[in-house]
């Protein structure tokens, strides 16, 4: 990219706006929609040793929470049309709060930790188990 | 007196030509049905290399002066001769292969070059989100091109024609090429290998254009259609925000050592293996491995004293393990006649098979790493 030379920076910026308009075209802005069998595959996936017991999908089919029967949690939330993974630690989670049926949780992770998943009749039992410990006990 | 030749920008020259080939990757997707591209991974990959560009000018300018400081004690005078093209071409490549091995094993390096492994999606436009912070240091494994005797000038244009040959190969729509190719060349089949997260390619085929390397340093490992490849990072990230990518290793490495109680865990943090860590929350490759081959090894064993659950039943760790096959959701390869039937390693297949209420456990490799 040479500063002085004005084609060097309008071609690639020309190049990105073609890319992004063709992507858009056929049908690139999607989203995955979790269910029950991706968040299972996924967990699968990720997490091998996770035996999950219960899974509670949000309304949005954004994101859902999942529990091990020895208590181990995990989260799994959409990312454009892909899936993330995480093993849930309830003893580094920033902050678990329940705004009527929403759960609100952030998890302090740097590239995406706040989420907030609609449960009808879920949100607060999940924010039960996702307490610190000394809080659940 | 030396004259220096005025060599080429190679990666400013083949721009038009990146962003055709990845308008052309666009097409054939859509024509094959394959969901190679989301708009926001794309957006994300486009300003990634924009920014590398963008950074590339004042890094490297310092690796310049660094590269021609070295320059004045060099060994020998290689110069422009037609066989120094050659013999850089084969050095080049070779540190390029130490770099990037270095880059996956070592934490600090591994911080600069994961923001390109961070795409789940692994087409054209991966090829161009590169790095923001590795430009700042990562020359310095350069400087020994430079002590030898190559001309900076030589150098730099040699690491330009690495990455634009490294452009093509990250890509979904070429197969496999001729065997004495695949032999020989770093090809799209041997680099998907190095972006999957299967733990059987994990940490493996390093090379730049050379897939020689691998094969003489033993990280080669064949692409192989009954694992189709995972792609993206251990642990993916959820964020499309180039910023986040380019400095999210570098936070958790701030955040590991200053909740470190002693130097040496501050030390491994920091230069230790991706993965390491004295919580047992995480596992470097090598512990994901051996995890994984416990798994395989322990799904294969005959079991003997458990009768295989009966159709429907089976815990939902069961049940998980047989959906696991068809696990990319809507963004899943699709075939030219629709969806392509999930394929399962044979490891999955014996375990469907030998389905078990009471399978051995293959133990946490996290144990192991507390």
């Amino acid at each position: 990219m040479d500063p002085k030379n004005p084609l060097s920076l309008l071609v690639p910026l020309i190049g990105i706006a073609l890319i992004l308009a063709a992507v858009w075209l056929t049908g690139g802005a999607r989203r995955a929609r979790l269910d029950r069998a991706l968040v299972l595959a996924r967990l699968g996936e990720d997490l091998p040793d996770f035996a999950a017991a219960e899974i509670a999908v949000d309304a949005d089919a954004a994101a859902a929470l999942a529990a091990a029967a020895d208590g181990t949690l995990a989260l799994v939330f959409a990312a454009g049309d892909k899936v993330v993974v995480r093993a849930l630690d309830r003893r580094e989670l920033r902050r678990v709060d329940v705004a009527g049926e929403r759960l609100e949780i952030d998890t302090g992770d740097f590239t995406h930790g706040r989420f907030a998943l609609a449960l009808p009749g879920a949100a607060a039992a999940w924010a039960r188990r996702l307490a610190p410990p000394e809080r659940a006990a | 007196m030396t004259l220096e030749p005025k060599l080429a920008n190679p990666v400013e020259l083949a721009i038009p030509a990146f962003i055709l080939l990845v308008l052309l990757e666009i097409a054939v997707a859509k024509r094959r049905r394959m969901a190679a591209y989301e708009l926001r991974d794309t957006a994300t990959s486009l300003a990634m290399g924009l920014g590398n560009l963008a950074i590339g000018l004042a890094a490297g300018a310092g690796a310049y002066v660094a590269l021609t400081w070295v320059y004045q004690f060099r060994l020998a005078s290689l110069g422009y001769a037609w066989w120094s093209f050659v013999l850089i071409l084969f050095a080049e490549d070779l540190t390029y292969y130490w770099f990037h091995r270095l880059s996956h094993r070592c934490r600090f390096w591994w911080a600069a070059h994961v923001n390109h492994h961070s795409s789940q999606h692994y087409n054209l436009s991966t090829a161009l989100r590169q790095t923001w912070t590795g430009g700042l240091f990562d020359w310095v494994l350069w400087l020994p091109l430079a002590l030898i005797g190559f001309p900076p000038a030589l150098i730099v244009f040699e690491k330009g024609m690495s990455l634009v040959y490294q452009f093509w190969i990250h890509t979904e729509t070429i197969g496999r090429l001729p065997r004495w190719v695949e032999a020989v060349m770093n090809t799209p089949s041997h680099h998907r290998v190095h972006h999957a997260t299967n733990p059987r390619y994990l940490d493996r085929n390093y090379a730049g254009i050379f897939i020689l390397w691998d094969r003489l340093f033993g990280s080669f490992v064949a692409e192989t259609p009954e694992d189709p490849c995972r792609y993206g990072i251990v642990k993916n990230i959820g964020s499309f925000n180039p910023l986040r990518i380019a400095l999210h290793e570098w936070v958790a490495i701030a955040r590991d050592v200053a909740a470190s109680a002693t130097w040496r865990e501050r030390l491994i943090y920091l230069l230790g293996r991706p993965g390491r860590c004295f919580d047992g929350s995480r596992r470097t490759t090598d512990e994901i491995r051996a995890a994984w081959r416990a798994r395989v090894s322990s799904s294969q064993r005959p079991s003997i004293t458990c009768a295989p659950a009966r159709s429907g039943s089976g815990t939902l760790r069961a049940r998980n393990r047989a959906r696991a096959a068809p696990a990319h959701g809507p963004g899943h390869r699709r075939g030219p006649g629709g969806p392509v039937p999930p394929r399962i390693p044979a490891g999955r297949r014996s375990r469907r098979r030998g389905r078990s209420r009471c399978a051995p456990s293959a133990g946490n490799a996290r144990d192991r790493a507390g």
